[in-house]
């Protein structure tokens, strides 16, 4: 017996009924709309210029537009646009080879599949400390380059 | 792909992740690193003095807290998301994907867009610079990726299973306890761990609600990389990774390899 032995699905289970299907549904709708709708409603009425506690009540399309006509913005719109663009492509396609890799690697040595999960513990801070960290490899891969170009030089094997 | 790539890049995956704890590692060590050098210049234990000593009693604190958040979070983040998980992972029903796009908000919309509205909003709640605010804004974060985990593993779940522990006098308590909850026990740690991971490494939350009062463990990872001194940050990156590192230790041993396998 495994979870997947299944011998219907959703969409052919009958259902239970609406009421217990709310009564699911309802903690979590709740924290999301209150909490995080509630956040947003907010955020968006700001955007249009009102703020009670600066005596703005004026709802107005002006700060909009003042943004859509803005170069500047439009400048960095389109770099985040193309950051994100590329680095999903080559997230993408990278990994696909490497889950084609890693999915037979992690199943053979356990070691691969819990550094293969690391990632997921190393919190932003900690990633920028590992950006700084891989700045620092990169710095010094470079210093290493030069130091074997020079000696390389030196015996002649290059120019 | 012929097996030596395969495994070749398998073995890049794994020294790209773990490589970049290496010099961290060094760097907590050391006394003096200067640019040209490929090693530190002089060895010492300053910066995990400082922690242990001036710092200690802070860096002890901000884990206690971070500790009680993260958990707290992902226990609630579980409990409102299996429900949800099971109706949305079992049955179609109307405006299922309504529902799944409201749930999946949180996720899509970046926190930095609804920052300042989330502050207003949480002040008017009078949740704002307390436990409970910080608790209630990483909840919105966390809960979508609960969902999402249990969403893939109730597809995977088969109820009949439930209905025959009734047909054979189960209690409705016995059924969940002792056929749901055990069934779906990995992909439910995985949940857990995923909503305790995402909370702990929460900063621009914490500090926006929080306010600087809630001091967690990234509020004071900041404070103290801020002063520049590299191998104190290293030695608090260490701290910081550390318990994340321990959850996933036990999970890793308690989940097993196929703990992924029924999570889409």
């Amino acid at each position: 017996m495994t979870v997947s032995d299944t011998g219907s699905d959703a969409r052919t289970r009958q259902g239970p009924g609406p009421l217990p299907l709310v009564l699911m549904l309802l903690p979590a709708l709740t924290v999301v709309v209150v909490l995080f709708g509630g956040g947003l409603l907010l955020g968006v009425l700001q955007a249009l210029g009102h703020l009670p506690g600066a005596g703005l009540r004026q709802l107005t399309g002006a700060h909009f537009s003042r943004i859509l006509t803005d170069p500047d913005f439009f400048l960095s719109f389109g770099l985040t646009l193309y950051v994100s663009i590329v680095s999903t492509l080559l997230a993408a396609g990278f990994s696909v080879v490497a889950a084609l890799a890693l999915n037979r690697m992690a199943r053979r040595y356990r070691l691969v599949h819990f550094v293969i999960q690391i990632p997921l513990t190393v919190p932003p801070p900690g990633g920028i400390a590992t950006g700084i960290v891989i700045a620092l490899v990169v710095m010094l891969a470079v210093v290493l380059a030069q130091m074997l170009t020079k000696a390389a030089r030196k015996r002649g094997v290059i120019l | 792909m012929t097996r030596p790539v395969r495994r070749m890049t398998g073995w890049i995956v794994v020294a790209a992740i773990g490589l970049p704890f290496v010099p961290l590692i060094l760097w907590s060590f050391s006394e003096r690193w200067f640019f040209p050098g490929l090693w530190p210049q002089a060895w010492g234990l300053r910066a995990w003095t400082y922690i242990a000593s001036t710092a200690g009693m802070q860096v002890m604190a901000a884990i206690g807290h971070s500790v009680v958040v993260a958990a707290v979070t992902a226990a609630l983040a579980v409990a409102i998301g299996l429900p949800a998980g099971r109706a949305l992972g079992l049955y179609t029903f109307k405006g299922k994907d309504l529902v799944s796009v409201i749930l999946t908000l949180p996720i899509i919309v970046p926190p930095l867009c609804v920052a300042m509205g989330l502050h207003l909003w949480f002040i008017r709640l009078g949740l704002a610079e307390t436990y409970a605010g910080v608790i209630g804004v990483h909840l919105t974060f966390c809960l979508p990726y609960a969902i999402f985990v249990l969403w893939g593993v109730f597809s995977n779940y088969n109820p009949d299973f439930e209905a025959q522990a009734r047909s054979l006098g189960a209690s409705r308590l016995a059924v969940v306890t002792r056929v749901m909850l055990p069934m779906i026990l990995p992909g439910l740690s995985v949940a857990a761990l995923f909503a305790f991971l995402l909370s702990w490494s929460q900063y621009l939350s914490t500090l926006i609600i929080g306010g600087g009062r809630v001091t967690t463990l990234p509020i004071l990872l900041f404070a103290l990389m801020g002063s520049g001194d590299r191998p104190v940050a290293a030695a608090v990156s260490l701290v910081f990774v550390a318990p994340a590192f321990v959850a996933l230790l036990f999970s890793a041993r308690y989940v097993g390899t196929r703990s992924l396998t029924g999570v889409h």
